[in-house]
Parts: structure tokens; sequence; C-alpha cells
């Protein structure tokens, strides 16, 4: 596809899609707040009747949920959702006041339940408030396919973590819960400053990056939930050193970083994904010097390897540096 | 969350962090709470390069914190704090404003990175891109050796970067959001870099790190119901202090020039703007669409360094000033979700990313790759630019209401300039995955995808071609296929699994499978990988807490190639295994009084390189091995509402044995591989920059103050 087909085919779209989405009329799906399921009769009862039986049924509840986001903001009329403080989110009360209380009583709406229908009631309600910006590719995203509800990551009636109402101290551990593989190589000899610490921040931790650092759990519009528009371009949004373009191009480089690199770490120094001169082994050659395989005690095997010559690997800006060694 | 996990995570956190839970303080007409946390350090090792590698744990006195202020309507706030205060690894933040309404908000973060506390260097200068050596120009070998071995002296590897954002953040309606922010990354420092002078000789040495990245963003978006649309600017300049390296050659007499230079990475800009919208549309089934158009352009026009610094040299003048680097990235993106039937969910996605170089070309007649001479030939730059569009569709059916079944197919296109020996590429990748729930006590997701790759002609030469314009070059022998560009089958399985078999416990149960093959050209042959992980929580009693997880990574990597003119060949094995696991045990002596946690962390890798084959050097490389293990054990103790005691005991252990750099001395005299001496002569620098291990023991003793 020619680049000006391109231009024109995504401005054409772009422009149907905003006329189309400015001429939307209301939504065919109900909110999960005000499904079917509702009680006809159920009415708001007010914030202070729910904390009157909850802070005696779980003590310190009003507390800690008073140091909450969720606490200013639904206890204002930031709008008319909003100031129904507890109700905003679990649905109006009276039935359940009525019956006198009870886990699930009167329809209320539950954040501890993971059945499909459950996690689907629980997002549309975080979605109420939370919908657009970081949010506009939930729908069809990795996450939401795979059925996980808001509250498989968030808590939202204490600070567990320090910011963003996490459900372990540390985002890192919080997607940890099933990424097993991607938190075990934070751990490799060769790695980004993730790891959490065992004692918060005084000891042993790194903490200098999350998992949101690169990723935005939310969805987005590339693979494997990167946050830019390309991995390169997540990438280079720290290491902006690398984004050229450059006189002389490494041409993978452009393409892809993870062609060479283990992004979440690597028993090979600098995060790479095989031994040099190995790696470069596996697509150079030159009837020479580049596919000797090396004894390891030769002067090209150790150090850097093919990297002690032919250093600018990223790309080189020098006029002589069409071999990568200026 | 399931109610029994999150009683669990309270649980845990209490006992970790000692959790605020109580009434704020009120300081007259303002509502005051947090939490300040202070106290002292004591620590056994402090030398080891690897561990500070990104921290600094040091003896002394150490403190941290976070307070909220607010006005007597609870409507305005403000937060400030930090971590790690006053060391080189601290974090300070703060955020003010109206809930939900405005704010605005900064923050700074030190992030050390230390490469070696132990590196030698002959060079001086090295704060600086002139590198100089402290002695007279060697003859022979041994007046190297002696001249080098003498001059070197200790040089800290390692840079710090200092990462500062500030921004805003405004709610005109509680539709509507308008947000900027500028972040500052700054670096500074030195890092291992190495330099060549031709076969004869190369060094490493220590490259100063002075830079500084600028971004900006913008932000406006705009909320209803379920429509969305958001607009988004963001920016970014790089500034480099240092235009080019230039470092003497201490071993000229070999047949090298005495002076060299490497250029810098160069100053650039770039800058994109974004449209994302979404919306759900008025059809009588739910029907979502959501899209994201950006385009943006990436700058480079550093003037170029001299095609060589060798003083006895006379090129003639450079085609250009400077590269005139123009790239413009564009994306456009495309998602639909349909509900047709209660039970059916189907997903459209297309996404089409281009990048487009408008970078000159342009044609050398000169070069000098090792500033020791200038070569008359003729080298063309090329700006590579490439298309990539993926298209996928997928549905899934809802067998039960525990059960839905999913498949899909995904096609992925890469479109590539004529440098590039596969100029068109597809990707066809099917999918089904299953995911059920048993009640409420275990769900089960399970995937298998099954890609083929399939491009046009592989034009080995294509990318000699636009190098070397006019020269006819022989095929290449071996004739190696690239490969992220080379035909192959992948298979991949997923497997996650989550049991919830009592009211205190929980487990997961993770793994991955992935089968890659390549037709068995030269090159890459086969990526296989496994890992399988582990994780349960139990509370076997109010007062207990139990976690354990364990994940075992494993990856094997083939190749083949051959030398000499492609008739010796010879094939290598990679295999790398990770096995990564803790335990943890938090026992409530006195509730919310007296806690006292424990645990063991372990985590070791292993690399194996394995060769075979004619070639006489066709032999296995030493493994690169690397332990960490770190008993550790905190006691909690709240004296009363506000004051708690904490004193915290960690031991860690690091090894790694990495033959490529443990036993490097600075030259090829004082260095061995596996004690064996370097067996090529040469006239090489070295930085005896090995990692150090380490066995570290570090114990706090602080005081928690909560209001």
């Amino acid at each position: 596809m020619t680049r000006s087909r391109v231009a024109v085919l995504a401005g054409a779209l772009s422009i149907a899609f905003a006329l189309s989405s400015a001429c939307h009329t209301p939504p065919a799906e109900p909110a999960a707040s005000e499904s079917s399921e509702s009680a006809p009769t159920a009415t708001y009862v007010g914030q202070e009747v729910c904390l009157s039986c909850h802070e005696t049924i779980t003590p310190g509840l009003t507390a800690k949920y008073n140091h909450t986001v969720h606490s200013r903001v639904l206890s204002e009329t930031h709008s008319e959702l909003a100031a129904r403080g507890c109700e905003a989110c679990h649905g109006p009360g009276s039935a359940h006041v009525e019956a006198g209380g009870g886990k699930g009583v009167g329809n209320m709406v539950r954040f501890d339940l993971d059945s499909p229908e459950a996690v689907a009631r629980i997002n549309g309600t975080c979605l109420q408030c939370h919908n657009g910006g970081d949010r506009s590719y939930w729908h069809g995203g990795a996450h939401e396919s795979a059925d996980i509800s808001c509250t498989s990551c968030h808590v939202v009636m204490e600070n567990v973590s320090h910011d963003n109402l996490l459900a372990k101290r540390t985002e890192v551990e919080t997607c940890a819960t099933c990424h097993h593989i991607q938190y075990s190589r934070v751990y490799s000899n060769a790695h980004m400053p993730l790891r959490p610490g065992a004692f918060e921040s005084s000891t042993a931790s790194e903490g200098k990056m999350s998992c949101s650092s690169c990723h935005q759990p939310h969805g987005t519009v590339t693979e494997s939930l990167i946050r830019n528009i390309s991995t390169n371009d997540q990438c280079l949004t720290c290491h902006a050193e690398k984004r050229g373009p450059f006189l002389w191009e490494h041409s993978p480089v452009p393409e892809d970083c993870l062609n060479c690199h283990d992004p979440h770490g690597s028993n090979r120094r600098a995060m790479l994904k095989m031994q040099v001169p190995r790696l470069c082994q596996t697509c150079h050659v030159s009837t020479g010097h580049a596919t000797s395989p090396r004894n390891p005690t030769d002067r090209f095997a150790v150090g850097t390897a093919c990297l002690q010559c032919h250093t600018q690997v990223h790309g080189s800006n020098h006029p002589s540096g069409f071999a990568l060694t200026r | 969350m399931r109610g029994h996990t999150r009683a669990l995570v309270t649980l845990a956190c209490g006992i970790a962090t000692a959790a605020p839970a109580h009434a704020d303080t009120d300081a007259g007409p303002i509502h005051l709470w947090g939490w300040v946390e202070t106290g002292g350090r004591l620590v056994s090792d402090e030398h080891s390069g690897k561990f500070e590698e990104y921290r600094d744990v040091h003896e002394g006195l150490f403190g941290g914190g976070s307070v909220v202020v607010e006005d007597p309507d609870r409507a305005h706030f403000l937060r400030f704090g930090g971590f790690d205060v006053g060391e080189d690894d601290a974090d300070y933040f703060f955020e003010g404003g109206r809930w939900g309404r405005w704010d605005v908000f900064g923050s700074y973060s030190q992030i050390p990175h230390n490469f070696s506390n132990g590196a030698l260097t002959p060079y001086h200068g090295l704060t600086g891109n002139e590198l100089t050596l402290p002695f007279a120009p060697p003859v022979d070998t041994a007046t190297f050796e002696a001249s080098v071995i003498g001059a070197a002296h200790p040089a800290h590897l390692g840079f710090d970067t200092g990462d500062a954002t500030v921004g805003a953040s405004f709610s005109p309606t509680s539709d509507s959001e308008i947000k900027a922010s500028y972040r500052n990354i700054h670096r500074d420092g030195r890092r291992p870099e190495q330099m060549f002078y031709g076969f004869s000789n190369f060094v490493h040495y220590p490259q100063a790190v002075e830079d500084m990245t600028h971004q900006a963003s913008a932000d406006l978006g705009y909320s209803r119901d379920s429509f969305s649309v958001g607009l988004n600017y963001a920016a970014s300049i790089y500034d480099n202090e240092f235009r080019a390296f230039q470092l003497e050659n201490p071993a000229a007499f070999a047949g090298g020039s005495t002076l060299g230079a490497v250029a810098a990475d160069p100053d650039n800009t770039a800058q994109l703007i974004s449209l994302t919208s979404s919306a759900a549309l008025p059809t009588s089934f739910p029907f979502r669409i959501a899209g994201t158009v950006a385009y943006g352009q990436n700058r480079q026009d550093q003037s170029f360094v001299p095609l060589t610094v060798n003083p006895i040299l006379a090129p003639g003048p450079l085609p250009a000033n400077d590269l005139d680097g123009d790239v413009r990235p564009l994306l456009a993106s495309f998602l639909a979700t349909v509900r047709p039937l209660p039970k059916l969910e189907v997903r459209g996605r297309y996404r089409v990313r281009d990048y487009d170089n408008h970078s000159d070309e342009l044609l050398f007649t000169e070069t000098s790759v090792a500033d020791a001479g200038l070569a008359v030939e003729t080298k063309q730059s090329y700006a590579p630019d490439y298309t990539t569009q993926k298209a996928s569709l997928e549905s899934a059916y809802r067998i039960t209401s525990a059960t839905k079944a999913t498949l899909g197919f995904a096609w992925d296109r890469w479109d590539r300039s004529h440098e590039r020996e596969v100029r068109q590429l597809d990707e066809y990748t099917p999918e089904v995955r299953l995911d059920t729930r048993a009640g409420s006590w275990a769900r089960l997701r399970a995937g298998y995808s099954y890609r083929v790759r399939d491009g046009e002609h592989y034009d080995e030469l294509a990318p000699f071609r636009v190098l070397e314009p006019g020269v006819i070059r022989p095929p290449l022998t071996p004739p190696i296929r690239k490969y992220d560009m080379a035909d192959n089958e992948r298979h991949t399985v997923h497997l996650l699994s989550q049991l919830f078999a009592h009211e205190d416990t929980d487990i997961t149960l993770s793994g991955n499978l992935h089968v890659t093959d390549w037709d068995d050209h030269y090159g890459l042959v086969s990526d296989d990988g496994f890992d399988v992980g582990f994780d349960t929580t139990y509370r076997p009693h109010e007062r207990v807490e139990l976690s354990f997880n364990y994940t075992f990574d494993w990856i094997e990597l083939h190749q083949r190639s051959a030398s000499s003119s492609g008739t010796l060949e010879w094939r290598t094995d990679h295999q790398d295994i990770g096995h990564t696991g803790s335990v943890d045990v938090a026992f409530a002596i006195l509730p919310d009084r007296l806690t006292f946690t424990t645990g063991f962390f372990i985590h070791q890798g292993n690399g194996e390189t394995s060769t075979s084959g004619a070639p006489a050097d066709a032999v296995d490389f030493p493994d690169i091995e690397d332990t960490l293990w770190a008993p550790t054990a905190s006691l909690w103790y709240r004296w009363d509402e506000h004051v708690s005691f904490i004193a915290r005991y960690r031991f860690e252990h690091y090894d790694q044995d990495d033959w490529q750099f443990d036993e490097l001395g600075v030259t090829r005299g004082t260095s061995t591989v596996a004690g064996q001496p370097l067996i090529t002569t040469n006239n090489d620098v070295f930085l005896a920059n090995g990692v150090e291990d380490y066995d570290a023991n570090i114990a706090t003793l602080s005081v928690v103050f909560e209001f």
C-alpha cells in the first residue's frame, strides 16, 4: 500500500468515524447499575445510612475509605451520579435496607464476585465514570476479552497501594498475580529497575519503573497493550538517543527493538535474547570473519564480541559509519 | 476481587506497611493525614556495583512519608511526600487541587544505574569527550602492556538519571478533561563503550553520558454515556552534550591511527498528534467502535562530524552537511466489538502503521572506517521505511453460562523498502481459546494459536545493491536467512488457571509454550520456549498467612552457520533456564499490635551456548550463571494509634559467572577466560569491569508516625 493511499484512507476513515460518533443516539445497552435486574422500587437512601450499618459490620471501614480519592469525588456534587456516594457504585439501597441487609440482598452491585455476568456488571459500573481516555480501547481489549473485572486489579475501599487503588502493594505485584513469567524475568541479571522491595523503599527495592511504564492494561491500539503507537516508539520514550533517524541505519533496529532485546529481562547482558557473537551470527555473514564460531578465548568472543568493533549497533551518524564502526 | 482475597490482601498490607486506619488529625481549619517514617540502616556491603545497580542502600539515616492536607470541606487538597529522602534513589511527589475537578502535580525520581565499582582505565579526561593517555606512545606489545597497566586507575562506571515531571489537569465538566505535562529526563555519568582502530586493536573505555530529553504532552478529552473523543499532542526533544568521542590509540604501532573518533547519538526531535474516539452505535444490540489516527514527524539534522580525525589524511568534501533526517510515522487503528446475539460476541480490528522515511540518501565516495586510511569506495546511505498492517477477526460464543469458546484469525503484512531482503511478508494466525469456570471456585483459560509466515522471494543481496551501487557481489556464503524475515511456523499454547478451593486459599497456575521452526537453512533454525508459574496464598488461621510462588522459565534456540567460505558447517544450541521462587509467612502475634513476617526469595539463571561442527573453534562457550537469594524478616509493633516501630533484616547473596567479563583485566596480558589466556595476539584495552559478587546484610530500625 503506497503512503499516499494510506494517508487518504486514514483521513477518510477518521472523518467518517468522527461524523458517525458525533451523530450517535443513546446506546442500546443499559448501564449496569440500572440493569433490568434492579428491584423496580429501589430508591437511594444516602451514604450515611450505608455507613451506619457497615461501619459496625467492618470497624475501620469509614476511616480507610475516607482516605481514598473516591470518598472525595463521590461526596460532592461532581455529577448527579457522584452525589449518590456509596450508591453511585453499589446501586440504590432502599430494598437492601428494608430487607435488613445481607450479601446480595436488594440486588446491590457486589464487587467480590467474578462470574461473567458479575464481571460485566462490575465493569459497567466503573465505566459509568471511568470511560473514555485510557479506557477507550477497554471493550475488545485483551483483559476485557478474558473476563477480567476492574476489581481483579483494583481495590476501591482503601489505599492498599500508594497510587491507583491497586489490589496489591505495588503495581508489579498486582500484575504478577497472573503474569508470572514476566515477573520472574524482572529478576534476571539483566533487567530494568522494576523490582519491588520486600519493605517499601528503605531496604531493597528498585521500584523506578512499573508495568504501566510501558503497558496500558485498559487497552490500547498496539499489540501487547503497549502504550505508544508501536513497541519502538514506547522504548524511545526513555531511550530517545536511539530514535535517529541515522545516516547509516541497522535495518532491524527501526523496525522492532525486540528483534534483539527481551524487554522484561534476560540472562544475557544488555537484555539480549542471545549471547553475542551468536546473536549477530544468526543474521550476518560475509565470506570472512562474521561466521567463524570463535573459541571463547578469542579476542572477538570475549567482552562485547562483535560490538567491540561494530560499536554503533543502533545506527551511526558518522560519514564513515556504513559498517557501524564509527 | 473475591472477598477472602481482599481480606488476605488487607492482612498482608497491614502487616507489611502498618496500614493507616484511623481518624484524621484536625490542625485548626485544615484536615491532615498521612504517615512519616524515619530510621537508621546498617549495611555490610556497599562496594559492589551490582548491589547498587539501581538503588542507593547505604548506612545511615533514611526516611520517607506521605502527607495530605485538606481544607475544612475536604474539597481541596495538597498531597506531598517522598521515599528514600536525601538518597541517590529518592522519589519526591506533590499533587494539589480540587478533588475530581483540577489539580497540579509534580514528581522527581532519581535513578542510579551502576555498572561497576571496580573498573580500571588508562584514559584521562573521562568527564569530556576527548580521552587522552598519560604515557608516550608505546613502540611494541611489551611497552604497550607496561604502559597501560601502569596507567590504569579506577573509573566508576555508572550514570544517574533524574526524571522530573510537572503538569496540570482540569475538568471543566464531569465529562471533559484538559491535561498538560512536561517531563525532563537528565542523565549524567559514564557507561562502558568500545572503539576500534582496525583489526590491529580495539579499546574499551568509559564514555561520558550527559544528555537531556524534554517531553511535553497535551490532552483534550470528552466523554459521556458511551461516547468519548480525545485529542493528544506529544513532543520530545533529545539533546546530547556531545557530538563525538575522540580517543588516543595506545597501540598505534600495530598499524592503526594515532587517533580515533566515533559519532555520538545525535540530537533529534519527535512530534505526534493523535485523535481517538469510541462510541456505542445506535443498534438494537451492543455495537461499539473505537478508532485512533495518529500522525507525527521525527527530525534529525545534526551536522556531520568529519570523515576522519586522522590528521595525516585529507578527505574531500562531504556530500551534505547533515542528514536532514525526516521520518513521518502514521497510525490508523480501528476496533469494533459487536454482540449480535446474547451468547455471541464478535471483535474485528484493523491497524496500519506507516514508517515513512523522507531522510536524504547520500552517496559517499570516500570512507575511513577505522581512521587509519582513506578508502576510495562508493557507499550509499539509505532511508529504510516500511508499512505494517494487521487485521483480525474473532468470535466468542458462550456455550454455557460458565464456558466461552473463541475462534479467531489474524493477518499481518509487512511491506518494506528496496534495501531489505524480503519486501512483502504475510503472517496468518488462526487461534482458538476456551474460558471456563467451575462454580465460584475455579476458572480456566486455555488458548492455542498457529502462525504461518510467508514472505515473497528472499533477495539476500538487496542491501548490498543499495549500499554499493554498481558493485556486483557473488552470492553470500553461507546463505543465511535473517530470522525476522525468513519463513517460519509457530505454535503457541497459553494456560491460566485460578483456584479458590477454600475461603482462605487462592491458587494461580499459568503456563506457556511456544515452538517456532524456520526452514533448515542457515541462520536461526528453531526457537522453543516453555514456562510454568505457580502462586498460592493460604490463611490457615486468622492470625497466619502463608504465600508461596515459583516460576520455571526455559528457552532454547538452535542456529546453523558455516565458516571459511561456507564449507565448514557448525551449529549452536542456546538454552536459558530460570528458576524464581519465594515463600513468605506473616504471623499476627498480637492482632493489630505485634506482627512478625519472614520469607525467603531465590532466583537462579543459567545460559548455555553449545557449539559443534567442523571448524576447530566450534566449541562450547562457558555457561553464564547468576544466583540471587535473600532471606528476610521483620517485626512490627504498634505502640498506639499513631506510633509504630518496625525492625527489618534482609540478607542478600548474589553471584554471577560471566566468562566474557569475569577475568578481563585491562590488557591481554592481565586477562584470561575460564583460566585460559586469550589465544589471539592483540593490543586491546579492556575495562576490568566484571560483575562484582556480593553478600550483604541490611538491617533497619524505624519509627512510623501516622496521623
